[in-house]
């Protein structure tokens, strides 16, 4: 076994919220639905939660196996590698987007003249760190973390209080179903059903039956922290929700306590820095697992800075600026992230459902 | 360093000549060892030599209860010399000496070593056996009040150099025979004695197993200090936090082997080890127990706040300073400009000069002899406040920063050293990436800390991984001691239960005092 760590339901469950409010804490998921976006992220938490629902269940049916070992028992040693491949091939890309969300924030709010690089690879180099320490410090780490950014959001939650204009939510479902609907299915495949990365965690469950109920609730609670987030931004912002790229930001930029309390939004980008940070360490840890047991490596920590270097430079190169990340994950994401997230963890559960995978060793048919 | 030579272990003979022979060879010419020898048989015909060494051993017990029975007791010895069956040195052993603690040796190292240790070895012509006599008294310090953890209303008494009265103060305080020491030497020349205490039934087995082992590999010249062990068993040597908790005061020992920690305790050094050693523990003060646990809990949390700004104070200023000014409330932003108008360093560079220059100021004050120890306050005083700020070196809010972060750093003391490289790191990295980077960094101490343990438990417990029995109960808050019903469940104690359910004090159901109305 490559990871010898174990990790508990709950902590699953609240890495898993981290991990879900990861980018999406700072791009509130919906955005192009406008002052419907809540209903937007209710729908794809349901769509999501069944995402989850086909990954779980797969995983959760073969143990202590992740996904690279899955696949190998159930699509045979060379076609499943090549199934592996494009699992590992999305967590890197994903990482490299988020890295991306990461940097193009700061560089358009905070620090425009630090460059990219240097942003990249600090962000890169605690990232690897952590990974390096094995999934039960990470895990620890979001056990601190995830309830200081919820608290977070609910105090600046609290203080917008006296900006909210709950006008500004009518009417409600004011879009046509279809592109409702759109917005719910992106909602879906960024950030709920991103968790398809866990497929690499959830083998570490030390137990594994309660694995289904601690991945929903987690996702339950981010959904609800989103929703929260969603309709504060709607209600303070109004019309121009729609029109900001990053409306939490935006939001928490009214209050105004007294002249002395100005200005809190940094609260909002230390939130996405720490959950950023979560969200980067999985994908980066599920990526080297992954790598390390499609090659049979005997650890995998001596690659995790050289994918950590890769995942930088991907992030460098695959977008040109910051509006073409935005169309990209507006555009393109949802149908690009389909196959990962729904078409081959489906196949691969129906395959092994078919060939009665995994065989017990008492000679069960 | 003659005395301490290895020698192949050599037997007595029966020779009293050779045998003293042998033993000066191996101690050499040093001038505080006294080889006493003298005639214990009326007719004069047998030999006898004492052995010790002056500073070593109580001279009064030397003096009066080994010398002079052994030269008063002539005719005894004499009598029971004649006799076959009877050995004389079992006879003296038996019915002369006067000392509580004698036991008989037949090996010359033995008795190097046990003369070495301030006992007093007894030699006598004709005998292949020696007499080992208790004997240690050196002098010592008295049993003072702490001097570096100071408690309101604890008990005053403090751990001395001597690991014999440091014992007796752990057995004075639990009488339970469950109460283990287990002792060993440890360092090639020192031959230091160290003891490792702990409460069977309450201490996992494995703990103690574990720390024996730690301590067996040690093997190094001398043990000089408490530190020493420190640096040796420490599980992580390399992280900045201590993972080995010390205190001077036997309450606080007491109390932690009574959660199911094990100490240990060096002899010459007034100070005790605990191990495991938690994040959390270094909030803890024995006043927390001793005082109600309103005001208790309010003081810890104090002490995080107060720990949290001695570390980020500075370089959040610096941070706020150099890359988000809009966070400053607008009057105070309008101040601390006009405070810094004119002055030619960056803030980042302001800071670290203060910052260094505190701590220079407190390392002489501490290294200083007392005498010169006022002068230096009002020069440093002087400099840091006042002088600085006039000429133009500092502006004037950097003082306050830089002062209120040096009093916070005092109030967390395990971590006080921890804090001051921490500030310094975080005060650079803010004058580079402000609040980014300091977050960023922080972000690498908690996945460091997350992933150390000390002995073997989790270093952030019981925050995580979550215990919220611990956490509630006794971690930034403290219940009432009624309410602590069972040992912190991380240190997985042999026995659970500290105390019987239901020990919160009620008032009398029937008190016949009560007013009837």
């Amino acid at each position: 076994m490559l990871e010898k760590g174990r990790i508990s339901s709950f902590q699953l469950s609240v890495l898993l919220v981290g991990f879900v409010l990861g980018s999406s804490i700072i791009i509130t998921p919906g955005g192009d639905a406008g002052h419907d976006a809540w209903i937007a992220i209710a729908l794809g938490l349901m769509e999501g939660s069944l995402i989850a629902l086909i990954f779980t269940a797969l995983v959760l049916r073969f143990k202590d196996k992740t996904i690279i070992e899955i696949n190998d028992l159930v699509f045979g040693k060379v076609i499943g590698k090549l199934i592996s491949v494009l699992f590992l091939w999305y967590f890197l890309h994903l990482g490299a987007l988020v890295l991306n969300d990461y940097v193009h924030f700061f560089r358009l709010e905070l620090y425009p003249a630090t460059p990219r690089t240097v942003m990249l690879l600090i962000i890169m180099l605690v990232c690897a760190s952590t990974v390096n320490r094995g999934i039960e410090a990470l895990a620890r780490c979001s056990l601190i973390l995830v309830p200081l950014t919820i608290s977070v959001i609910f105090l600046v939650t609290m203080f917008l209080i006296p900006h909210f204009n709950l006008n500004n939510l009518m009417p409600i479902l004011d879009l046509p179903i279809g592109k409702l609907l759109w917005s719910a299915h992106s909602v879906a495949s960024f950030p709920f059903a991103e968790s398809v990365v866990f497929v690499m965690i959830l083998a570490f469950l030390n137990k594994s039956e309660k694995g289904g109920r601690a991945v929903s609730k987690a996702l339950i609670i981010a959904g609800l922290v989103l929703i929260i987030a969603s309709i504060r931004n709607s209600a303070v912002l109004g019309p121009m929700v729609a029109a900001y790229n990053y409306p939490s930001y935006q939001a928490v930029q009214v209050i105004d306590i007294r002249d002395i309390f100005t200005r809190l939004e940094i609260l909002v980008a230390i939130n996405f820095i720490t959950m950023g940070f979560l969200k980067i360490s999985v994908l980066l840890y599920g990526t080297v697992l992954g790598l390390a047991q499609v090659l049979n490596l005997q650890s995998y920590r001596p690659i995790i800075l050289p994918v950590g270097i890769l995942m930088v430079i991907l992030a460098l190169t695959n977008v040109a600026n910051t509006i073409e990340l935005f169309d990209f994950t507006h555009k393109i994401y949802p149908i690009y992230a389909v196959p990962f997230q729904i078409i081959i963890p489906l196949i691969t559960l129906i395959i092994a459902k078919l060939r009665q995978l995994p065989k017990t060793d008492g000679g069960m048919p | 360093m003659k005395a301490t030579k290895k020698v192949s272990p050599v037997n007595l003979s029966r020779k009293l000549e050779d045998n003293l022979k042998n033993i000066k060879d191996s101690l050499g010419e040093s001038s505080d060892i006294i080889i006493r020898e003298m005639k214990i048989s009326s007719n004069a015909n047998v030999d006898a030599a004492v052995i010790y060494i002056d500073g070593l051993v109580d001279r009064d017990l030397v003096s009066r209860d080994i010398l002079q029975p052994l030269m008063f007791n002539l005719q005894f010895i004499k009598d029971k010399v004649g006799q076959k069956n009877s050995s004389l040195l079992g006879c003296i052993k038996s019915s002369v000496l006067t000392v509580g603690q004698v036991e008989t040796t037949e090996n010359i190292d033995s008795i190097i070593s046990s003369v070495m240790t301030g006992q007093t070895a007894m030699l006598a012509e004709g005998s292949i056996q020696a007499l080992v006599i208790d004997t240690k008294g050196w002098e010592k310090r008295a049993i003072e009040s702490p001097e570096n953890e100071i408690s309101i209303r604890g008990p005053k008494d403090s751990f001395t150099e001597t690991l014999r009265i440091n014992t007796a103060l752990l057995r004075r305080k639990i009488r339970d025979p469950n109460l283990s020491l287990v002792s060993m030497q440890i360092g090639q020349r020192s031959k230091t004695d160290v003891v490792i205490a702990y409460i069977k039934g309450i201490t996992p087995d494995n703990l103690i197993e574990e720390i024996k082992q730690r301590l067996k590999r040690i093997d190094t010249d001398a043990i000089l200090d408490i530190g020493y062990i420190e640096q040796y068993i420490e599980e992580n040597p390399l992280s900045l936090v201590p993972t080995v908790g010390t205190s001077e005061r036997p309450d606080v020992v007491t109390a932690r082997m009574l959660e199911g920690r094990a100490a240990i305790l060096v002899d010459g050094s007034p100070m005790a080890l605990t191990v495991p050693f938690l994040f959390v523990e270094g909030f803890q003060n024995p006043d927390d127990y001793y005082a109600r646990p309103f005001f208790a809990s309010f003081v810890r949390i104090i002490r995080l706040l107060g720990f949290l700004l001695s570390i980020y104070l500075p370089g959040i200023y610096v941070a706020l300073k150099s890359f988000h000014p809009e966070l400053f409330p607008t009057p105070l932003l309008i101040t601390v400009a006009a405070a810094r108008e004119g002055h030619p360093f960056p803030v980042v560079l302001e800071a670290l000069l203060m910052l260094i220059l505190f701590e220079i100021l407190r390392e002489a004050g501490l290294r200083l002899p007392r005498s010169l120890g006022q002068a230096v306050s009002i020069v440093g005083a002087l400099v840091i406040g006042q002088a600085a700020v006039s000429a133009g070196l500092v502006g004037a809010p950097m003082v306050i920063v830089v002062a209120a972060t040096a009093i916070a750093s005092f109030m967390v003391v395990p971590f006080a050293d921890t804090g001051a490289l921490f500030r310094l790191i975080m005060t650079i990295v803010a004058g580079f990436l402000g609040l980014f980077g300091m977050i960023i960094i922080s972000l690498e101490v908690l996945s460091h800390l997350a992933a150390l343990r000390s002995l073997g438990v989790p270093y952030l417990s019981p925050v995580t991984p979550l215990n919220t029995s611990d956490l509630i109960k006794d971690t930034w808050l403290r219940a009432p001691l009624w309410a602590l019903g069972s040992r912190p469940a991380f240190l997985d104690p042999l026995d659970k239960k500290r105390q019987s359910p239901d020990q919160k004090p009620h008032p009398p159901q029937n008190n016949p005092n009560e007013r009837k109305s």
